[in-house]
């Protein structure tokens, strides 16, 4: 039951319904039900996979918040390495074998590892980090541990983000499910818009952009640098608006309900810097990498050598989160180079420097920080879509071929590979206006510097006639303009 | 309590009332911004009279737009020695929209020729081709209202989905050039037994791929033609059942998920099956575009390879 579904909109009325219904009491233990049917509906066999995880996990905070509770490290690691290795044998297993033999073979042995037919369940990057970060909270003493073992399951399986986020932290979502939440008339507004929101960004942006993605990149051989440089541009707003689609969905789903996740994008593509666009872009992963690796393996506080090699390992490791695959690896490994690259020009240029002033607050300084900026974020992406070496090889050569007949030949919108898929000269305009207005939406908030839901969203006395006419011009948007030919999954569900 | 009663259940009324209006909305606007009289759709009201017109006997064509362009029914009628009524426009409005299009006109004796696209056969993406896409049916809707009859729940349940779509395509349409579309798709580019024949004198342009087979098999389309089969058979009426022609290539590279769906075919004891796809495998120059349609050669030689096999399977059955 996919978020961009009409299943997925029966049954969250049919939930809205019903959990005001139930008694105070026992509203929680209803979303837990709601969850867990959620949850099935996509593969009810892998459910007990989390059950058996999230008992681990349960257990083992229980008696690391025990007084006098020894060995608290081994429990810590119990529960952690519980998760890692679940994580492991569904989504690492197969390429730890693939590259594991591929190394005898280079010395002339052959090995056979047994082969892994399981299928990744889904949510399971998002889910397991959630439980470790409420286990590592435990162990650090920031919350005390849930004794209700329904209640921390709720914690671990709350439909809305349950399957790609945000990643929640126990200090800020365990309190709200231990405690009714008030659900204003405001707010439950705020959410529907929130939603819609979201499911424009999905069907009119993100699937748009998709179907003219796949077929760019579907022949990496035969193309041009101008067809590369289109991919990749269409690619970088499908994954946003793919991305913060679920995010809007699942905070929207949420308010309806009283609760509030934590915001996950902060208008990255209007960043100056790498720096400062990690701390735009998928905020609730970064926030987490953040607090549970790249502290622990000492941040900035043991000089710039242990900060570069911290620095780097998050990246690596975020690279391998995303999926089992080098080029995912090397994604991480781009954008970690340019982090740490800036890390150490702000210590050879220190802040108070007229270049330093220059670049960050002059206008062509600003540009010139974004245009870099994109360039690394483009280059990355270009990493994070190819499907393989050879491809993202093929791809770079690519854009060395910058002749311009062939772009237009083969993909005039009037004809050829475009029109074949059934994208005619509206559809392209369409994506392409549509892209930009997303980035000029996103600029104009920044510049004003509003927060991420004011204007439209933010709505403290509800004008009933003005609201209902934006909640319905929003419904006539993403009815018109929605590309429901296939049901395209969200992007960061395969992760 | 209160907010139950006042804010919560406002909320998903106003919400659901706001989605019925824009789909209302929709559904009204759509068919000013529908195309001239004279479009490709607006056949079907040619179509259905034709149907209603034409004594028993007679040959009854369904399938999509396959037979629209790649019937020669005057050929067939002084084969067969009966009339014809071609009613293919297209195949996106689903199989099951033609069964129930000509169900009631049928009568004994009449002969019923179901030569179908594949795609209605095999599960692909997230619509059912048996049922019809969701935009085709709203645009044909729009065209033809009296189609809601046609439809059982399902059909307009479909049909309601492909409201913003179909809107969509209509403001489309409005705007682009329409090119060689207009000289082929248009309503007076049918003959009199409703053949498509304005596409005839002209050359190809560059045939499109078709999208290939899965392997999944659509068991509940396969069901249907074999009850519309049985009911008929009842009735006295005669059901033959066949596949659309295909170019060597498509059927190269799905040669497996053929077999196999002609094997499941010939387990159902009702569906008179009338030809191996082989019998229509055709080189690629007997195709216009896309490669559903037939050109003028690609026509002749398919409209003689079936009115061939209908007569002998007729006098077979005597």
């Amino acid at each position: 039951m996919s978020f961009n579904s009409l299943e997925f909109i029966y049954f969250l009325s049919l939930v809205l319904c019903l959990n005001f219904a139930v008694p105070n009491k026992y509203r929680w233990i209803f979303l837990l039900a709601a969850s867990i049917y959620f949850y099935c509906s996509w593969n009810w066999e892998y459910i007990f996979i989390l059950l058996f995880s999230s008992g681990i996990d349960y257990y083992a905070a229980l008696a690391l918040d025990k007084d006098g509770c020894k060995n608290r490290k081994l429990w810590l690691i119990a529960s952690l390495g519980t998760n890692v290795f679940i994580l492991f044998i569904f989504k690492y297993y197969s390429f730890a074998v693939e590259n594991v033999t591929h190394m005898f073979n280079l010395f002339d042995y052959q090995v056979s590892f047994p082969v892994n037919q399981l299928l990744l369940p889904i949510g399971i990057s998002f889910y397991t980090f959630q439980a470790m970060s409420y286990t590592i909270d435990v162990y650090r003493r920031k919350l005390p541990a849930e004794k209700n073992w329904l209640r921390f399951l709720l914690y671990v399986t709350f439909f809305p983000q349950l399957v790609a986020g945000p990643i929640e932290r126990s200090t800020h979502l365990m309190p709200l499910l231990r405690k009714l939440q008030k659900v204003t008339y405001a707010s439950a507004i705020e959410g529907l818009i929130l939603i819609l929101i979201g499911m424009m960004k999905k069907v009119v942006i993100a699937d748009r952009c998709a179907v003219i993605v796949a077929e760019i990149f579907k022949a990496p051989t035969a193309l041009t640098g101008w067809e590369v440089l289109l991919g990749t541009l269409l690619f970088a707003f499908q994954i946003y608006a793919d991305f913060s689609a679920y995010s809007d969905i699942a905070r929207g789903t949420a308010k309806m309900f009283g609760y509030d996740l934590m915001i996950n994008f902060k208008y990255p593509y209007t960043s100056c810097s790498m720096r400062e666009f990690w701390r735009r872009w998928h905020i609730s992963l970064s926030t987490w990498f953040r607090d549970y690796l790249y502290y622990p393996l000492g941040g900035s506080s043991y000089g710039l050598f242990r900060q570069c090699v911290a620095l780097g390992a998050v990246f690596l490791v975020s690279g391998f989160w995303h999926g089992a695959s080098w080029t995912f690896v090397l994604w991480g490994a781009v954008n970690g180079f340019a982090v740490i690259c800036e890390v150490f020009i702000s210590k050879i240029i220190p802040n108070d420097t007229w270049l330093n002033r220059w670049w960050s607050t002059t206008y062509i300084g600003k540009f010139l920080g974004w245009t870099y900026t994109m360039t690394f974020i483009l280059a990355g992406w270009l990493c994070f879509r190819a499907a393989s070496f050879t491809d993202l090889k093929e791809l770079f050569f690519a854009l060395s071929r910058f002749n311009a007949p062939s772009f237009f030949s083969d993909f005039q919108i009037t004809s050829g590979k475009l029109l074949s898929i059934g994208v005619d000269s509206i559809d392209f305009v369409l994506t392409l206006s549509s892209i930009s207005l997303f980035f000029l939406y996103d600029l104009w908030k920044r510049i004003e510097k509003k927060s991420v839901e004011s204007s439209v969203v933010s709505i403290e006395k509800p004008r009933q006639v003005m609201t209902w006419l934006v909640i319905l011009g929003l419904i006539l948007v993403i009815l018109m303009f929605g590309n429901f030919d296939k049901t395209i999954d969200f992007i960061y569900f395969q992760f | 309590m209160q907010f139950f009663i006042n804010g919560s259940i406002k909320i998903l009324f106003f919400f659901w009332t706001a989605f019925l209006m824009a789909i209302c909305l929709m559904l009204f606007i759509t068919p000013s911004l529908s195309p001239d009289e004279n479009s490709y759709g607006h056949a079907m009201h040619d179509k259905m009279e034709l149907l209603k017109k034409t004594p028993s006997p007679k040959i009854i064509l369904i399938g999509g737009s396959n037979i629209a362009f790649g019937i020669d029914s005057q050929f067939v009628r002084s084969k067969l020695g009966m009339p014809v009524v071609n009613m293919g426009v297209a195949g996106s409005l689903g199989l099951q929209t033609y069964i129930n299009l000509v169900l009631k006109d049928i009568n004994p004796g009449d002969i019923v020729l179901v030569m179908s696209e594949y795609s209605p056969f095999y599960k692909s993406g997230s619509e059912d081709s048996f049922l019809g896409v969701s935009s085709t049916l709203f645009t044909m809707f729009s065209i033809y209202p009296a189609l809601w009859d046609y439809l059982n729940v399902d059909q307009k349940y479909i049909l309601l989905q492909g409201v913003g779509k179909g809107f969509y395509q209509a403001m489309k349409k409005k705007f682009q050039n329409p090119g060689l579309a207009s000289a082929v798709y248009r309503r007076n580019g049918f003959n009199a037994e409703g053949d498509l024949i304005s596409h005839l004198e002209l050359e190809s342009s560059k045939a499109v791929d078709m999208e290939n087979m899965t392997s999944v098999i659509s068991v509940h389309a396969l069901q249907v033609v074999d009850e519309f089969s049985k009911k008929m058979k009842e009735r006295n009426v005669t059901v033959f059942f066949g596949f659309e022609p295909i170019p060597i290539t498509f059927y190269q590279k799905n040669a497996p998920y053929i077999k196999k769906l002609e094997q499941e075919i010939l387990e159902y004891p009702n569906i008179n099956y009338l030809y191996p796809a082989k019998t229509l495998v055709f080189p690629q120059d007997y195709f216009f575009e896309p490669l559903h349609h037939l050109n003028k050669n690609g026509r002749r030689i398919r409209t003689e390879i079936v009115s061939s096999l209908v007569k002998e399977r007729l006098l077979r059955q005597q």
